[in-house]
């Protein structure tokens, strides 16, 4: 069981490595003047046999309620109780040592982790066995993939059922077979009377294991009820949340623009965040300082990786723009739908002649926009574009 | 299990590991811990012997390996608890956030190795004195509680020092240079005499290292006052206790 009342934590930064220095030699009684409150006067209480979904946008405090409700993070008021044993899982495989074999690796951690000797004795062999990682004992984790690595992460930390389980962005890993295996394992936990609470970005999944959702907003709780709502919520923050203004810039060194801005925008309100398929506009306010014959404008979408997943431009579209007088202002929009993965990118723009920049180039600008694609309501679905399938059939007996 | 006892065993195993990381994959393995501190107090001795030798350093009824010895016994753990200590948090920051027995179990790891390091060196080194007929047979056992006194003194400096390396990312070379500091300010390889001696009176460890040779060296004098000892005992005790009032709300955030 967790009880948390009125729990604030802030996070102290410094603004300089003196500011850093001073903290250390006062004990941290002069702490650094950088403050950011990341949860504000908190409420919530979980019961055993109880899962609660945490879902809200980046910075929102999900991560930093797992940390503090583990212990790793001091809180500065309010009150936590809990009872029963705890465990956090908390990026899976980090913490493992390369050097160190699978079964060492198991040993060490799993004592770190809240195992006794003996349990950690008893629970290797079906911890192996549960990763699928039998004839990898042995073998040093240098060796081990990624996947492999976290499926061993995963496997320890649920060797045996604790009172309290904190999940952090580790709710499926692996391929769907031991994603289906961890799920059931959850759902057991439950049934058993562990009070699990789960942070995770995959809101459908979310949805489908929690008893109730809690929406996070700027360290503050939303809303907390049945998942179906809470979504809703979510979705309404999301819509709600619009930026102050468009990316402008001006006295640019180039021959022939003078000032530019860009803006991406769903619903006549200008976005950092967008749902998948959702329809984006983006829209191109540039003034121009010398006449210009032909002017291609375009834009590219790129990963958190840096990879192309997307660019066009007039010219490819056929909307090219055609003598265009020094002074004159040019408003030019691309309307289309979101339909790539859920993640992080960035846009980028260049303004041109002809089919490419190689011709005669204007202005390029690479990361002028960052923004993120969510899910939604949108069904899981593997690769990095969306394609809105539908499905057809008959039944003839 | 009683709590304190799980940890003590988590502690032990946790040595274990670090030990294990330490020498993954070396054939010696921890015996390099011995050959390394053997090594360290062989070419003192030898080096300084000579020097004193042919300088006519004052004369002592003590014989001057001997007095090598028992210092280089008396300093080696300690400065290796020294310079691992102070990095051990943010060495093991990712155990650290996953766990739940809390920061400071990790900060007796160093404490655990100098002890072991201490009673693995002590064997040749009492073999030799006993040999040269320099030991205190009546008192010498007695060192090793002295060891772990002493090693308590300096975690109380330490648990601060672990943690403000995490806020200013690391000070390792800094302590390194500090243990320099403190190693040639301590008569561990000459006799505290003249200008050296008034020195030696502001180092921390000056009057345990003085207890540590007269529970060890047979015929050794003690040479400096007890009192002296409790200034930084209780500059200590006040770091410690600083430590331990609001430090952890700014710097565990930072780990």
């Amino acid at each position: 069981m967790i009880r948390v009342q009125n729990l604030t934590k802030k996070y102290i930064g410094f603004k300089s490595p003196y500011e850093r220095i001073l903290t250390a030699l006062t004990f941290g009684i002069i702490p650094g003047s950088r403050s950011y409150t990341a949860l504000n006067e908190i409420n919530l209480e979980v019961n055993p046999g109880e899962i609660i979904g945490i879902i809200g946008r980046n910075g929102a405090g999900k991560s930093t309620l797992i940390k503090v409700l583990s212990g790793v993070s001091k809180y500065q008021s309010g009150s936590f109780e809990r009872k029963g044993s705890l465990r956090s899982i908390l990026e899976l495989g980090v913490g493992f040592n390369p050097e160190l074999s699978g079964e060492e690796n198991v040993y060490y951690n799993g004592l770190v982790w809240g195992y006794s000797v003996e349990e950690i004795g008893e629970l290797t062999g079906s911890i192996f066995e549960f990763s699928g990682l039998s004839d990898f004992k042995n073998v040093p984790l240098k060796n081990y993939s990624t996947g492999m690595m976290m499926r061993l992460g995963f496997s320890l930390a649920t060797a045996n059922r604790p009172d309290i389980l904190l999940v952090d962005e580790a709710l499926a890993v692996g391929d769907a077979s031991f994603q289906q295996k961890s799920l059931s394992r959850f759902q057991q936990f439950k049934e058993e009377g562990s009070a699990i609470i789960i942070v995770s970005h995959d809101l459908n999944l979310l949805q489908m294991i929690s008893d109730r959702m809690i929406v996070l907003e700027k360290g503050k709780i939303e809303f907390s009820g049945s998942p179906a709502l809470a979504l809703k919520k979510y979705i309404q923050i999301l819509a709600d949340n619009s930026f102050e203004e468009s990316i402008k810039e001006k006295n640019i060194s180039s021959t022939y623009i003078e000032s530019y801005s860009i803006q991406l925008s769903s619903s006549n309100a200008s976005k950092s965040i967008f749902g998948i398929g959702e329809v984006v506009t983006l829209k191109f306010s540039i003034k121009i300082k010398a006449a210009i014959p032909d002017l291609t404008i375009g834009f590219h979408i790129d990963d958190a990786k840096g990879l192309r997943v997307y660019g066009t431009n007039s010219y490819h579209l056929k909307k090219n723009l055609k003598n265009l007088k020094a002074g004159a202002t040019i408003e030019y929009s691309f309307i289309f739908p979101m339909n790539i993965s859920h993640g992080k990118y960035n846009l980028g723009f260049a303004l041109h002649e002809g089919d490419n920049h190689t011709t005669k180039c204007y202005l390029w600008k690479d990361d002028v926009l960052d923004f993120e694609v969510e899910r939604l309501g949108v069904s899981k679905f593997d690769g990095p574009v969306f394609l809105p399938v539908e499905c057809d059939w008959k039944i003839k007996d | 299990m009683n709590k304190r006892i799980k940890n003590l065993l988590v502690l032990l195993i946790l040595v274990k590991r670090d030990y294990a990381l330490q020498f993954a994959g070396s054939l010696l393995g921890i015996l390099w811990i011995l050959i390394q501190s053997l090594s360290l107090i062989f070419i003192y001795t030898f080096v300084f012997f000579v020097l004193n030798k042919a300088s006519n350093l004052p004369s002592s009824n003590l014989d001057y390996s001997s007095y090598i010895f028992s210092g280089l016994l008396f300093w080696i753990p300690l400065q290796e608890m020294l310079i691992r200590g102070v990095s051990i948090l943010t060495e093991n920051r990712q155990l650290i956030k996953r766990s739940t027995l809390g920061v400071d179990l990790f900060l007796w790891i160093p404490f655990i190795q100098m002890l072991i390091h201490s009673f693995v060196i002590s064997i040749p080194v009492f073999v030799v004195l006993a040999w040269v007929g320099s030991l205190n047979y009546q008192l010498f056992y007695l060192s090793y509680f002295m060891m772990i006194a002493v090693g308590l003194y300096l975690m109380l400096v330490l648990s601060y020092l672990a943690r403000i390396n995490i806020l200013l990312k690391d000070i390792s070379p800094i302590i390194r240079l500090f243990s320099q500091f403190l190693f040639w300010t301590l008569p561990v390889l000459y006799f505290p005499t003249g200008i050296l001696k008034e020195v030696n009176q502001y180092n921390p460890l000056i009057v345990p290292i003085d207890l540590f040779r007269f529970i060890v060296l047979k015929d050794y004098s003690l040479q400096f006052p007890f009192f002296i000892f409790l200034i930084p005992l209780v500059f200590f005790i006040i770091i410690f206790c600083l430590t331990r009032f609001k430090l952890d709300e700014v710097v565990m955030d930072h780990l």
